[in-house]
């Protein structure tokens, strides 16, 4: 592939399978946590939130210390299956599914406490299993919030910068994201590349940030004019 | 029969009560905050009490220590008090949503019970463009199309204006008189009570204060 492209089309599909990672991982964990209460929840969802608020080098190292090849986790990999996520692109996946975790987590317990067990209670005396009343009353109603949540963490994902830098590393034909490419681009002095990347990046965040601020507003003024017929 | 004893810790009081329903409707009256709704929870299963044995006909339902029978498997029609309908289905499908598949109204019945209560014209309808009463009405059927063995209301009336009241009691008196359910009406109405209700049982701070039958037959 065209050398101008590849960081593109690399930093697609690490965003596409960070995505569908966290979604995959973020649905069952977030629909657990809004419905039941135990004594660690806080401090679970405390390290959930965590990858917001932490610098990305911060975590990016956190993220080398327990999947490089001398680490307990990273070490039983290489060994087992000869695979490591350092120096990888799959690496970079990892950094972003980590990053982009907070953003579909929060918003799929959003999604989730704004269901009203009323609705489910009802649906289970109607004689229908607890697996058939997610799928049935739980998810069409949470999906809204839950598309807003896979949207942010894709665009979080394709943002990602820092610590996809310290564990996938930047090289070329290899982990270079568009974000890393943009980075040194720069650093090399190649200005239309890089001005090329930024324009990329910045019309795709606007899109996504254009469309929830519609997609939400629509759903309230459905949700008004609802109220209104009531 | 439906026999419950049990034993309940709420927020502010102890639930403790012993109570046998029989084939008619009951109403369980006292004040807000007195367990009524609590105890109809306990008997669809949504919550489970701290101890004690509910068993209806043959089944029993919890017993301290052995696994609930969960409530989609109770057969029990329960009409909440802010209806609980599915915003995402239109009339038609709330109402049959818990029509067992191997058990199919007939046309002919469907239309009996949709005709009595009323609401032929809503099926398409989404619940948010109903009225209280509508809704009230399509609760009550949406709980009588599951085929259950026993109904339970929770104040079904309570949000509705006091002009409508007086029909929507008669509606589903006309309704309940189809299949003559063994039903549990929560009210802090004692007027309703005794309108709808054969026996009246008197709820106050978690312990049976009165049971005694009414005039109504």
């Amino acid at each position: 592939m065209n050398d101008f492209l590849w960081p593109l089309y690399l930093s697609m599909r690490v965003s596409l399978l960070a995505t569908l990672l966290v979604a995959l991982l973020g649905l069952p964990i977030g629909f657990f946590f809004s419905r039941r209460q135990f004594p660690s929840k806080q401090i679970i969802e405390t390290l959930f939130i965590m990858p917001m608020i932490l610098p990305p080098t911060v975590l990016g190292y956190i993220l080398l210390i327990l999947l490089s090849k001398n680490s307990l986790i990273g070490g039983f990999l290489y060994r087992t299956f000869g695979f490591t996520f350092t120096f990888n692109w799959l690496g970079a996946v990892v950094a972003s599914s980590v990053v982009a975790f907070p953003l579909f987590y929060q918003n799929a317990v959003a999604a989730f406490l704004n269901v009203d067990r009323k609705l489910e209670f009802a649906a289970r005396t109607l004689g229908k299993s607890p697996w058939i009343v997610f799928w049935d009353v739980t998810m069409p109603l949470a999906w809204p919030t839950l598309l807003a949540g896979t949207v942010l963490a894709f665009a979080r994902a394709l943002g990602e910068f820092g610590a996809t830098l310290m564990l996938a590393g930047y090289i070329p034909g290899k982990t270079d994201t568009l974000t890393l490419s943009l980075f040194f681009a720069v650093a090399n002095g190649e200005q239309q590349k890089a001005a090329i990347y930024t324009t990329i990046v910045f019309a795709f965040g606007f899109l996504i940030v254009y469309w929830l601020l519609t997609f939400s507003r629509r759903k309230i003024l459905r949700h008004q004019w609802q109220n209104r017929r009531k | 029969m439906l026999y419950m004893n049990v034993i309940k810790q709420l927020d502010t009081l102890q639930l403790q009560v012993e109570l046998t329903f029989y084939q008619e409707i009951t109403a369980l009256v006292g004040p807000s905050g007195s367990g009524k709704t609590t105890l109809l929870n306990m008997i669809a299963g949504l919550i489970h009490p701290e101890r004690g044995m509910i068993r209806f006909q043959e089944q029993t339902f919890y017993e301290t220590g052995k696994k609930p029978i969960p409530p989609e498997h109770r057969q029990i029609g329960y009409v909440f008090q802010d209806y609980a309908l599915f915003p995402h289905k239109t009339v038609s499908q709330n109402l049959f949503y818990g029509t067992p598949k191997n058990e199919p109204w007939s046309d002919e019945e469907k239309n009996e019970l949709i005709n009595r209560a009323g609401i032929g014209h809503l099926l398409d309808r989404y619940p948010a463009n109903l009225s209280g009463g509508e809704k009230q009405r399509v609760a009550l059927l949406r709980a009588l199309f599951s085929r259950p063995r026993l109904l339970l209301l929770d104040e079904p009336f309570a949000a509705l204006d006091t002009d409508i009241k007086a029909s929507m009691r008669r509606i589903f008196l006309n309704v309940w008189s189809y299949q003559h359910l063994p039903a549990v009406i929560v009210t802090h109405d004692l007027e309703e009570a005794r309108l709808l209700a054969k026996r009246m049982i008197f709820i106050r701070n978690g312990q049976v204060e009165r049971d005694e039958y009414t005039r109504r037959d």
